[in-house]
């Protein structure tokens, strides 16, 4: 595998995004300060993009940000959704990441135990 | 942290909040002169004398400067502790330059860890800065620089599923390459 193979895919993805208007549906924010690094962001993070993977969910993009100021509830997660408020996950572990994906982002209900915050950025 | 790609990460995280639009890791294991290095190059906004020392002190750190947590007395208090290095240089508005050497045979040294995820992460985030990754290991050695990478992609970002899957692959292809 090579970098020129990205040429590729280039090719792929610019007709996908032609077709819905280059939009995401859902952005996945984690919290990616040193607090959450040491809670195992990285883990989380990489657990949400296997999952998006394997559930071939072309409208979801995972970003990371830096510290939000929850400390003690990292590894933080923000579910920002089109349309809806913004829902905030503490205390996310690989577990609970794959959970978000079925159960928030592919039928709509989100994961209440851990939701801190509902409207937050 | 348990792992030296953990470090990384977060002083990376630092580069970040400092507006770098250029970032150079370098990591070196070399087995011969019993060493490894980390050394995390920006040209974010740099630090005065007085900031430097605050980011050092575990103490000011979380509390006054709030832009930078602990994680740069972490990575200075493990480096001294394994027979190793520290040294931060910066300039106001030009740049910062972080550097940790380690005993590689030191007892307390923790494993590189997983720095393909490490990679990977930071990855994802690059839209709007160019990172580039130098890791040597011994006489192999693993190079990426996402300047090429957005030559070639155009104005796909770099967080685009099909550009991530990319990526798993040839990370997990070149470390391949690295080992043994």
């Amino acid at each position: 595998m090579k970098l020129e193979d990205l040429r590729k895919i280039r090719e792929k993805v610019q007709k996908e995004i032609e077709l819905r208007e280059g939009k995401a549906r859902v952005k996945i924010v984690v919290g990616m300060g040193t607090s959450g690094i040491a809670a195992g962001a990285r883990e989380v993070l990489k657990t949400f993009l296997d999952e998006i993977e394997k559930r071939n969910l072309k409208d979801v993009i995972v970003t990371q940000t830096g510290e939000k100021g929850f400390a003690s509830k990292e590894p933080i997660v923000v579910i920002e959704e089109e349309g809806k408020p913004n829902i905030v996950y503490g205390n996310v572990t690989p577990d609970i990441a794959r959970r978000i994906v079925v159960e928030h982002i592919v039928n709509g209900n989100p994961v209440s135990d851990y939701v801190i915050e509902v409207g937050g950025k | 942290m348990d792992e030296l790609s953990l470090h990384i990460l977060d002083i990376v995280q630092n580069s970040i909040s400092a507006k770098a639009t250029l970032i150079e890791v370098k990591l070196i294991d070399d087995s011969k002169n019993d060493k490894i290095e980390i050394e995390i190059f920006d040209n974010g906004v740099g630090m005065d004398e007085e900031e430097i020392k605050k980011v050092q002190d575990p103490f000011y750190t979380t509390k006054n400067f709030k832009k930078v947590g602990l994680g740069i007395p972490l990575l200075k208090q493990m480096a001294l502790s394994c027979n190793g290095e520290f040294k931060i240089e910066s300039k106001k508005g030009e740049f910062t330059r972080v550097y940790a050497s380690f005993k590689k045979s030191h007892p307390d040294v923790p494993p590189i860890g997983n720095l393909k995820d490490t990679i990977l992460t930071i990855i994802l985030s690059s839209n709007n800065f160019d990172i580039k990754f130098h890791y040597r290991k011994d006489n192999k050695f693993f190079e990426l620089d996402t300047k090429e990478i957005k030559n070639i992609l155009g104005d796909i970002p770099l967080n685009h599923p099909e550009v991530i899957k990319f990526f798993k692959n040839y990370l997990e292809e070149n470390f391949l390459n690295l080992e043994v």
